[in-house]
């Protein structure tokens, strides 16, 4: 079996594709440089490809994930030069390996680490920085950050973030602007929006939630190993 | 203002943000700094329609591989980025470089359908350009337009600095490089219109004054620029095998209406049906080689990445080598696991054979266009198709296992009478009788849907001088057909609304006059009027009745064989002679041969070659 797993960054305003759009570039992008993936069995067949994780509208990010399966064996360093050559500016093949493990990455995969930015001047909601670096260390040590989630079901459940939160940090940047990075839960059985975290975060420190003045990028995904260790990159 | 800046904080607001964005595969962005003439290929409708649409491909290919010109994109932002844009004040830009379209130096329309015209001067109004030719200054870009509604360009006059007639992929390079060198010498935007004139195929409207008489006839179109010449003649691209065909067309990020590659396999039409104004306008037919289109089609194939391909021209079938090309194509597409698409392919048996072999189990998107209820009326209009061929096509399409079947109608065509609607239901009716029939006497699934467009009589088309139905009329037929259909088990039925298709009239054979409604119905907000959730017919109603002008005398009334028309001088080859005598043909229910049987003399060999003449 020919399993690969790629890295590749989305920045620019490919931040704007969906999810679906970047699976069909992708697809796209295989055919163009004659690299044939598996297909399923059955009567609707579709290629064995898929993202270690969504990756929300309008996010950037340096650390995403593709798996995918090919007829034929591939030599990595060349496939990722031509896929290169053949993706348009903004998203970029970072590495590529081939992948062992039985079990797919998107089970696997346990934490993600992001880092939000907040714009102010034109499109940005001004707010109190100091006040909300300040929260950060009361806002951690709560035991529990609880907070009511709708099910699909439509009924709302409380759910404790706390034990989803693995850091929290503000990094001041030269410019005196304010950036937060964070380590989430990620993965299909516990996962973390950071926004939700953001949403509690503001909240706490009394201040309004600035919706439209973030910029968020998701900057690695983390494998959990057997002994819950260290988190390791997926590449 | 930094367009980049504000549309980073805007575009999470709007639905598909990528519509806006640019950046997709093979688009090409050139340097403003070094490029002489900045071009802006404007397609009056959303993104996901221009970008299906082929002339761009085409278009945007042959400006930018010439040096010292760029053609860059813009289309219609929805209603929602509309609202966003004028919000932040954020004027309409080029997806490219993101420039405003108010900084280019030529701004091109491509005129598909009427009903888009409203969107042009939105268009326009959204990039902070004044709407008129008269308000734009030195200082504005000059705006073209081109396509098919070109070839009655009148009721855009007031708007466009110049029409582009006929084939753009040589006029548009040309007109271009003109500008660059008009712009290094340094001149007047007039000196550049004079010396456009005189290139071939360029309409510049600001150089002819319609003159009209007391009862508000057309008179004359009197010649106000000695640069201007008396007749212009549309433009023929003769050789189909040049390097004009994009081989890497821009390929979207998110999914458009056609989503696959192209290649146009002939241009024209010789059937000559005398309501189809493409048959006409786009003579004589010129076919690619089959070499060729192999070439194309596996290097599109090869550069997109597409999972789909599909053929292009007005009537695949006719195509002089269509089985060997067909069979070709199908290798090709099964060796790179794409599908293949066949459109306007005839139903004959070696399209069900064909269709077998690439659909497998699909058996969906089976359509006949019969246009027409009886033979009668088929003759009239000069569709070449019987009862018969309806019949034995779904007999074939019944015995292989199709079970549904689109059928195609036009009403309110000239002497249509309730027999001729009648005769729709008929043949309706009698598909559901051949599937029962097959079917041992069972009603089974098979399933008719008939959909039923309304006859817009369009410029340079033997039906030009016709009447319109009243929107009445078109609406009393939609209820007599309804209730026929309704009681023909199986069958379902769709048709087109009334008050477009009267629009899509009053402006198809329009004059200049119609300047003030369109500005008036864009300043009232009309936009998007051929989608049915945004069309505002009170809107409409508004503009005409606040500038007094009488829109149903445009669509209902019929011309004079004699009177002088917007369009006369514009020259497409086929004469007015020649639909004169088609017309009267169409009265007396005579048919009019396909020209690959023999000349019929339509007129356009005095401008080009018919490769196709007598081929059959
Ligand atoms: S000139 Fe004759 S052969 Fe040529 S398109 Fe017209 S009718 Fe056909």
């Amino acid at each position: 079996m020919n399993r690969y797993v790629l890295k590749f960054r989305k920045e620019g305003y490919m931040r704007y594709i969906s999810h679906l759009d970047l699976l069909r570039l992708f697809k796209r992008s295989f055919s163009r440089i004659g690299v044939r993936l598996r297909h399923s069995e059955g009567f609707n067949p579709h290629p064995k490809m898929s993202f270690v994780q969504p990756l929300s509208l309008g996010y950037i990010s340096k650390g995403e994930y593709l798996e995918f399966e090919t007829v034929h064996p591939q030599d990595v360093a060349s496939m990722q030069v031509r896929l290169n050559a053949a993706l348009p500016e903004g998203i970029s093949v970072v590495a590529i390996r081939t992948e062992a493990g039985k079990k797919a990455l998107s089970a696997r995969v346990a934490c993600a680490s992001y880092t939000v930015q907040f714009l102010d001047g034109d499109g940005g909601e001004a707010f109190d920085a100091g006040r909300l670096c300040a929260a950060i260390d009361g806002f951690l040590q709560q035991k529990e950050i609880l907070r009511e989630k709708k099910q699909k079901t439509g009924k709302f459940v409380t759910q404790d973030i706390r034990p989803m939160i693995y850091a929290l940090r503000e990094n001041s940047q030269e410019n005196g602007s304010v950036s937060l990075t964070m380590e989430v839960s990620a993965g299909s059985n516990c996962n973390l929006n950071p926004e939700v975290l953001l949403t509690e975060l503001f909240s706490y420190a009394g201040l309004s939630y600035p919706r439209e003045s973030l910029r968020i990028c998701r900057d690695e995904m983390y494998l959990q190993p057997a002994d819950g260790s260290v988190k390791i990159p997926i590449i | 203002m930094n367009v980049n800046e504000t549309l980073n904080s805007l575009l999470l607001r709007v639905e598909k943000p990528a519509r806006y964005i640019g950046g997709e595969l093979y688009s090409v962005v050139k340097d403003p700094k070094t490029t002489a003439t900045r071009f802006a290929f404007a397609f009056p409708d959303m993104y996901e329609i221009g970008m299906s649409y082929l002339g761009l491909q085409i278009l945007y290919h042959v400006v930018n591989r010439e040096e010292g010109m760029a053609c860059e994109r813009v289309f219609a932002p929805a209603p929602d980025m509309e609202q966003e844009m004028r919000k932040a004040g954020l004027p309409l830009y080029t997806l490219e470089n993101k420039t405003p379209l108010r900084e280019m130096d030529i701004i091109g329309f491509t005129l598909q359908y009427e009903m888009s015209y409203s969107n042009i001067l939105n268009m326009l109004s959204l990039s902070q350009i004044p709407l008129r030719v008269k308000e734009r200054g030195e200082e504005w870009p000059l705006i073209a337009a081109g396509g098919p509604c070109a070839c009655n360009p009148e009721p855009l006059a007031d708007f466009i600095d110049l029409f582009l007639l006929g084939d753009g992929e040589e006029s548009l390079p040309q007109l271009l490089k003109l500008h660059g060198q008009w712009k290094r010498e340094g001149g007047m935007k007039k000196e550049f219109l004079e010396r456009a004139a005189k290139m071939p195929g360029v309409y510049v409207p600001s150089f002819y004054q319609p003159v009209y008489d007391e009862a508000g006839a057309l008179t004359e179109m009197k010649k106000i620029n000695s640069a201007a010449p008396e007749r212009i003649e549309k433009r023929i691209t003769a050789d189909m095998d040049s390097d004009v065909f994009p081989q890497k067309s821009i390929v979207p990020l998110i999914s458009v209406v056609h989503d696959r590659a192209v290649v146009e396999i002939f241009r024209g039409c010789s059937r000559g049906c005398r309501f189809c104004q493409a048959g006409m306008i786009y003579r004589p037919v010129r076919e690619r080689s089959q070499e060729r289109i192999f070439e194309i089609a596996q290097s599109q194939l090869c550069a997109t990445g597409y999972e789909e391909m599909s053929i292009l021209s007005l009537s695949s079938s006719d195509y002089s080598g269509i089985e060997p090309l067909v069979s070709r194509l199908m290798c090709l597409c099964r060796e790179r696991d794409a599908s293949l698409s066949l459109p306007s392919l005839r139903l004959d048996s070696f399209s069900f054979r064909v269709m077998e072999e690439i659909q497998g189990y699909k058996k969906t998107g089976l359509t006949v266009a019969p246009e027409a209820g009886t033979q009668r009326l088929r003759d009239v209009i000069n569709k070449n198709i019987t009862d018969n061929d309806i019949y034995s096509a779904m007999e074939q399409a019944i015995s292989l296992g199709w079970t549904s079947v689109k059928l195609y109608f036009m009403i309110g065509l000239p002497t249509e009478t309730y027999e001729d609607l009648d005769g729709i239901a008929e043949i309706a009716a009698n598909i559901v009788e051949l599937a029962k029939k097959a079917n041992g006497g069972k009603q089974g699934r098979f399933h008719v849907t008939v959909s039923v467009s309304n006859f817009v009589p369009k410029p340079h088309t033997p039906f030009q001088w016709c009447a319109q139905n009243t929107r009445e009329e078109f609406e009393d037929k939609h209820r007599y057909l309804k209730e026929k259909l309704r009681k023909v088990k199986g069958v379902s039925f769709h048709y087109h609304a009334a008050d477009t298709s009267h629009l899509e009239a009053v402006f198809a054979r329009g004059d200049r006059r119609l300047g003030e409604v369109l500005a008036r119905a864009c300043e009232l907000g009309c936009h998007f009027d051929g989608w049915h959730e945004h069309f505002r017919a009170s809107l409409w109603e508004e503009a005409f009745s606040k500038t007094g002008i009488d829109g149903d005398a445009y669509a209902l009334q019929a011309r004079d064989e004699e009177s002088i028309l917007p369009w006369d001088m514009l020259d497409y080859g086929v004469t007015k002679q020649y639909l004169q005598s088609e017309w009267r043909k169409a009265q007396a229910a005579c048919v009019t041969d396909d020209c690959r049987h023999g000349c019929t003399g339509c007129g356009i060999k005095r401008l080009a070659a018919c490769e196709m003449e007598g081929s059959l």
